[in-house]
């Protein structure tokens, strides 16, 4: 132990300068970190996939399309089997050429994974096999029309055959795009450089480094003292100081994130629709937005943003009327003095907590007593998920798995959905659910997702605060970088700096 | 002498028992459940699947009765074996060994950095009480041990690193993202060990042998540097060791301001992350450590106090 304390020591007291801009690299100070040994299944997948070195058979534009990267080309050849055709030409880092059997063996591994990918799990996947020298078959136990946008998730990432071993997952030379890992500190940066071999040509940048960094606002000091290049996810309240100098860019990223308000459906007074649209009501979504979010995060009608294909047709951001809220409850026959409401809101997204105080002051308004409770995400969530709650707060993204709130919709809000906080269930609701996820036609699926969401609306399930904004900070030498809205890709071939 | 060094022996193998238990026993005060608290510390998601937990729960043998589990442990730990992270997946030893480097170098550079100040500080305000010096002195003292370090720290990035650019902001690259976080670290023990050295100095200055160095001719500057410092040192080494065992794992907020991957930075992770093993291992190291360093601390004692050496029957 003292040897290998002396010999960390001795080489962090030689080590040379500082981290500091090179010519050709770039620093990203990202807030992520490596935690799981490079598993599929987690973040670590989301550092591969912004180093630039890990790729899909697919992947996803900035306006949320499925575009060909290593498969030139699929098809749904029956309801249960898509086929892909693999690219031509393209060699992993170490050599070796990518065909259907390398590409078949990767994606085994992914499935064999300890912990299940999402989207691309035994659950939801029968086999996946090289039916040709380029062709790979992946059959699904139930009809899956999503599975072009699942094989662009990074945990999806086709590595050489050379990644696999016992021990793990090891990217270091074994990924097929425009950037190669070089070094790794998993406590603190990945190194990577330009792979000169690259199929969709070479990128501008010659190399860069992710350096971990967990504290926001640390981050935004790197922007500002030109330690880091990009930083992602600064503090909403740092970017007016970030935005003045004019040295750096802030670029504002449409989170695919709703805030919203859960109620809880299955029990008084919530169980009764009328009371759901008081509360709803009685909240002032726009207030919100300007007091806690610096109008920067806009007011929500439904879970979706305007500029989404997914959008509810027909949801307007509800305006504040106390008046109507009073009625409401009137109607519903139920006296707000006579109850005890609780919000719970979780530490781990420091706004909750005033987001609760300002609900509860809007509610005490309208006659309700409430209490608001803080707590560690995870010792709430077993009282969300159980039912045992009246409203909680939650940040929820809703497209984790793959490009479409295919997921969402149905973790939150079927009957049998595994995140059902809400504790709501709708026969009806369910039978639109699994038609929408059945349909092969993309504009139409979008559709329906977007009547869904008019339904959760129109029955005031929960009550949608604000879509979310975050923010990235470039500075004003870098070019070819546009936040990736489901923060999949950063080093680019054409992400350079000067 | 061997006498300490045997009781420090026995209480350490205690202390390594109860600490292990408690740290074993750290997740079960949470209401959530483990394996939902792993999964949720490697993924940006809340909604996890279910079989995504259940497939974790057997893989790190969470679904086994708990004193299997402990005991199980245990059985591992008492062959040096501390098993592996929930969260990375890395032999608990190698992180730990890897953070107490980064922690160990971090604490002695502040607290020598300290010590180099304080003790000719101390002495020199002790040597004339209410002098300009003195009075320098005690408002240094007070100033610093009422600055925060979270306050510290932002001012300091804010002067050294944004207005003069002479500083890396965060990291643990190179020598000079040591300076920062030293710094933030260094002020309150500084200030207690110059309040030590002060006080300590003037009970020195007024001891008979000062006296009768000063009869024998000796100047009183001669006089303390010869015979006072060595006895007005003794509870600044105290003083360093119990500031040196509390830095190693409770530096968080410094090492999370400034992404050091130190003992703080690892211990609170894995309190977040319900990581079981990092936990055990990092407290059984810190207290096997804090034990340790008290031990050296009174052996050294003994040899600087001569006076003591006979009540421990040398």
């Amino acid at each position: 132990m003292m040897q290998r304390f002396l010999s960390v020591s001795t080489a962090f007291l030689l080590a040379a300068a500082p981290v500091l801009a090179q010519d050709g690299q770039l620093v990203l100070a990202d807030n992520l970190a490596l935690k799981a040994n490079w598993a599929m299944s987690g973040d670590d997948a989301f550092i591969g996939a912004h180093a630039g070195c890990y790729e899909g058979l697919t992947r996803v534009s900035q306006d949320l399309k499925v575009e060909p990267s290593l498969a030139t080309d699929w098809a749904l050849v029956d309801p249960l089997t898509w086929e892909f055709k693999i690219r031509e030409g393209v060699t992993f880092q170490d050599g070796n050429p990518l065909d259907a059997k390398a590409v078949s063996e990767a994606l085994d591994h992914a499935l064999k994974s300890e912990v299940p990918i999402r989207g691309f799990s035994p659950k939801q996947i029968a086999s996946v096999e090289a039916t040709g020298p380029m062709t790979v078959t992946i059959k699904t136990n139930t009809p899956l029309v999503t599975l072009p946008g699942s094989v662009a998730n990074p945990g999806t990432a086709i590595l050489s055959p050379a990644a696999y071993s016992k021990d793990g997952i090891n990217p270091v030379g074994t990924c097929t795009g425009p950037f190669e890992i070089v070094e790794v500190d998993p406590q603190q940066y990945v190194k990577v450089k330009r792979f000169e071999n690259y199929w969709g040509g070479k990128a501008k940048l010659a190399g860069g480094t992710i350096r971990f960094i967990p504290d926001a606002n640390t981050r935004g000091t790197m922007a500002r003292s030109g330690e880091a290049q990009i930083s992602r996810l600064v503090p909403p309240a740092a970017v007016a100081t970030l935005s003045s100098g004019g040295d750096l860019a802030v670029l504002e990223v449409n989170a695919p994130r709703v805030l919203e308000l859960l109620l809880n459906n299955a029990r008084a007074p919530f169980d009764n629709q009328k009371v759901r649209q008081a509360v709803r009501l009685a909240i002032d979504t726009a207030g919100i937005s300007n007091a806690i979010f610096e109008g920067k995060s806009p007011p929500a009608g439904d879970p979706f943003r305007s500029d989404q294909p997914w959008e509810a047709p027909n949801a307007p951001v509800i305006e504040r009327d106390l008046e109507k809220a009073r009625a409401l409850l009137n109607e519903a026959g139920v006296d707000p003095a006579a109850l005890k409401i609780e919000i719970l809101a979780y530490t781990g997204k420091t706004e909750l907590r005033d987001v609760a105080q300002i609900i509860q002051a809007m509610l005490t308004e309208v006659g309700f007593t409430v209490n608001v409770r803080v707590a560690e995400y995870s010792s709430i969530e077993p009282d969300m998920l159980s039912g045992n709650y009246d409203m909680a707060l939650l940040s929820r993204g809703y497209m984790t798995d793959v490009p479409e709130p295919v997921g969402y919709l149905t973790a939150d809000y079927s009957c049998k959905g595994s995140y059902n906080i809400s504790q709501y269930c709708n026969t009806e609701f369910d039978t639109m659910l699994a038609a929408a996820a059945s349909e092969g036609d993309p504009t139409a699926r979008y559709r329906a997702y977007g009547e869904l969401a008019q339904y959760v609306y129109d029955n005031a399930v929960t009550v949608f605060l604000v879509n979310e904004t975050v923010f990235d900070v470039a500075s004003s030498g870098v070019t070819g970088f546009t936040p990736h809205p489901l923060n999949y890709y950063v080093f680019d071939t054409d992400l350079d700096v000067k | 002498m061997w006498k300490i060094i045997l009781q420090r022996v026995a209480i350490l193998v205690m202390m390594l028992f109860i600490v292990s238990v408690a740290a074993f026993c750290v997740p079960l005060l949470s209401d959530g459940d483990p394996a939902r608290t792993i999964l949720l510390s490697r993924v940006s998601d809340l909604d996890l699947a279910p079989e995504a937990v259940e497939a974790l729960r057997r893989e790190l043998g969470l679904d086994r009765p708990l004193p299997v589990q402990y005991l199980s442990w245990l059985g591992s730990a008492l062959q040096g074996d501390f098993g592996y992270s929930f969260a990375s997946r890395q032999p608990v030893a190698a992180e730990i060994t890897r953070a107490l480097g980064v922690s160990i170098t971090l604490a002695l550079s502040a607290l020598g950095v300290a010590l180099l100040v304080a003790l000719p500080l101390g002495t020199a305000a002790a040597m004339r009480p209410g002098g300009k010096v003195d009075g320098f002195t005690t408002l240094l003292i007070q100033t610093l041990v009422a600055t925060p370090e979270y306050w510290f720290a932002p001012v300091s990035v804010l002067v050294f690193v944004l207005w003069l650019g002479i500083l890396p902001s965060a990291g643990w690259q190179s020598w000079e993202s040591l300076i920062l976080p030293a710094m933030a670290l260094m002020l309150r023990p500084m200030a207690y060990f110059t309040q030590v050295t002060r006080a300590a100095m003037r009970e020195v200055i007024a001891a008979p042998y000062i006296t009768a160095a000063r009869a024998r001719g000796l100047s009183m500057n001669e006089a303390v540097v010869h015979h006072g410092l060595r006895n007005g040192s003794l509870p600044v080494v105290t003083f360093f060791a119990l500031w040196f065992a509390g830095l190693l794992g409770g530096s968080v907020v410094i090492e999370v301001i400034f992404a050091v991957p130190g003992m703080g930075r690892l211990l609170y992770e894995a309190v977040v992350n319900n990581d079981v093993p990092v936990l055990q291992g990092g407290f059984v190291a810190l207290v096997g450590l804090s034990i340790l360093i008290n031990t050296i601390t009174d052996v050294l004692y003994v040899l600087f106090n001569p006076a003591m050496r006979g009540s421990h029957g040398h």
